[in-house]
């Protein structure tokens, strides 16, 4: 007899793989080729995903995090490794290595159902790969080359949607215009990448004052992916995110007064006319909404991948 | 509707005989059959005399089991809404839940005949049932351990972790 598990209507044994949390699945992948096609089939992942997915809502609504596995994603140089509470077998092997050369330093890091979207933190971001990885099955995938280089700052977020049922990534540039005479001024653009697809999507220019707390919202990321800097790391690297954290207290005490500045130049900003911070206003509520509908903000974030 | 006369002049209950896949005759309250969807739905349009199911599917063994948990879940379900009549307190869904467990914690052969006797007949919970066991069983198990317990070959997929 070989193998009852064979025998099995299909829908059966699809509904057992699908109550399987995504460690176990992957376990599962490699007992024999039935099993491999099953689990590797495009619309299994769907269904598998939108079943996870309907399960952590429920689950944050009840308040109820028990099939959920917290994990913690460790950079070692350019390797991630992952610990979570059932096993340290694999932690030994990296789940991925960054592919550029850039070991020691810090890297930016989202994560989102599951999905973790990383880069070199640095001041010129372009050099750099952009990567969204499955640290689970350690699969991960470097991203198209953004359309915009003329950044001096940046930042990300990444986030799903749930209606279109995708990956998203958002980043938000700024330029410093020197316009030879002297009065530089910044301009902010946004730009959407969209998992699957193999280009970025510009949102076009916004009247976005860049607020140092987006800094520290980043930070706020890093420390709930648990990216903690390895205890070699350069010594300056570690005082970056003392401060940072330091940043972050202030503008959280200071949020109330805290200022948009918007640019005085009425060249610049869609929706922006002489005087009328309201409309500014308005495009920034928008912009918010868009963050949070990609969860892009803190809001009840955790260490959860699964 | 009087439920509450005497029990030694109470009707006989109406019944139902299943026959197994082997040729046993299982005698069984309608109320117990009809926990499975695939009898209930042709159940009102067949005569009363002739209310007779072969399940060829179904072996005797399996047939028992599956007619034990059929009849606790109806017993359990009625004392529960009892309880919950007259608002006494009880763990009667928590102990419903310990007897299935105990009831599921079965060979790996038991547990595939009972897979697919439940999905043959649509006993809902008991499918249910059955399901999470399988996945609780392969969860927290390593490759090898999943092969040997459910029998399944290595038909030469090349495993990275192997060496685990």
């Amino acid at each position: 007899m070989s193998g009852i598990m064979s025998k099995l209507p299909n829908p059966i044994f699809i509904d057992i793989l699908l109550r399987l949390p995504i460690k176990s699945l992957c376990r599962c992948l490699f007992l024999s080729k039935a099993w491999y096609h099953t689990i590797k089939h495009p619309s299994f992942i769907e269904m598998y995903h939108d079943n996870k997915v309907i399960n952590n809502n429920n689950n944050n609504n009840n308040n109820n995090n028990n099939n959920t596995t917290p994990c913690f994603l460790i950079q070692d140089g350019r390797d991630f490794r992952l610990i979570d509470n059932e096993s340290l077998d694999t932690f030994e092997t990296p789940i991925f290595s960054y592919p550029a050369k850039s070991p020691k330093r810090l890297f930016d890091i989202c994560s989102c159902n599951g999905l973790v979207f990383s880069t070199r933190r640095g001041f010129i971001y372009d050099k750099e790969p952009y990567i969204i990885c499955n640290p689970i099955t350690g699969d991960h995938i470097v991203l198209p080359k953004p359309p915009l280089h003329w950044i001096n700052r940046i930042v990300f977020g990444f986030g799903f949607d749930p209606v279109s049922k995708v990956f998203k990534v958002i980043r938000i540039v700024v330029k410093l215009i020197d316009n030879m005479r002297n009065d530089s001024r910044e301009e902010t653009a946004t730009e959407v990448y969209t998992l699957g697809t193999d280009e970025w999507r510009s949102l076009g220019k916004v009247p976005f004052y860049f607020p140092r707390y987006m800094d520290a919202l980043f930070d706020f990321f890093c420390e709930c992916a648990e990216l903690n800097p390895e205890p070699n790391e350069e010594q300056e690297e570690e005082h970056n995110w003392i401060t940072s954290a330091g940043q972050l207290d202030g503008s959280m005490m200071t949020e109330g007064e805290f200022e948009w500045q918007i640019s005085e130049d009425p060249a610049i900003p869609i929706g922006y006319t002489d005087g009328n911070h309201d409309v500014a206003h308005s495009m920034l509520e928008e912009i918010y909404d868009e963050m949070f509908k990609y969860n892009f903000l803190p809001r009840g974030w955790d260490a959860t991948f699964v | 509707m009087k439920d509450s006369f005497n029990p030694s002049i109470e009707p006989p209950k109406k019944t139902v005989t299943l026959v197994s896949s082997d040729g046993y005759d299982f005698e069984v309250e309608e109320e117990v059959a009809l926990e499975s969807q695939v009898i209930k739905d042709g159940f009102e349009d067949k005569a009363v005399d002739d209310r007779e199911y072969l399940l060829f599917n179904v072996h005797s063994d399996t047939l028992e089991l599956i007619i034990k948990y059929c009849e606790k879940h109806v017993s359990s379900r009625k004392s529960i809404s009892a309880a919950a009549a007259s608002s006494s307190s009880s763990n009667g869904e928590e102990a419903l839940k310990e007897w299935d467990e105990h009831f599921i914690s079965v060979d790996t052969n038991t547990l595939y005949d009972i897979l697919m006797a439940a999905d043959y007949l649509n006993i809902k919970s008991l499918l249910d049932l059955a399901i999470q066991k399988v996945a609780d069983t392969i969860h927290g198990r390593s490759p090898e351990q999943i092969r040997k317990k459910f029998n399944i070959e290595n038909d030469s997929i090349i495993d990275p972790w192997a060496s685990e």
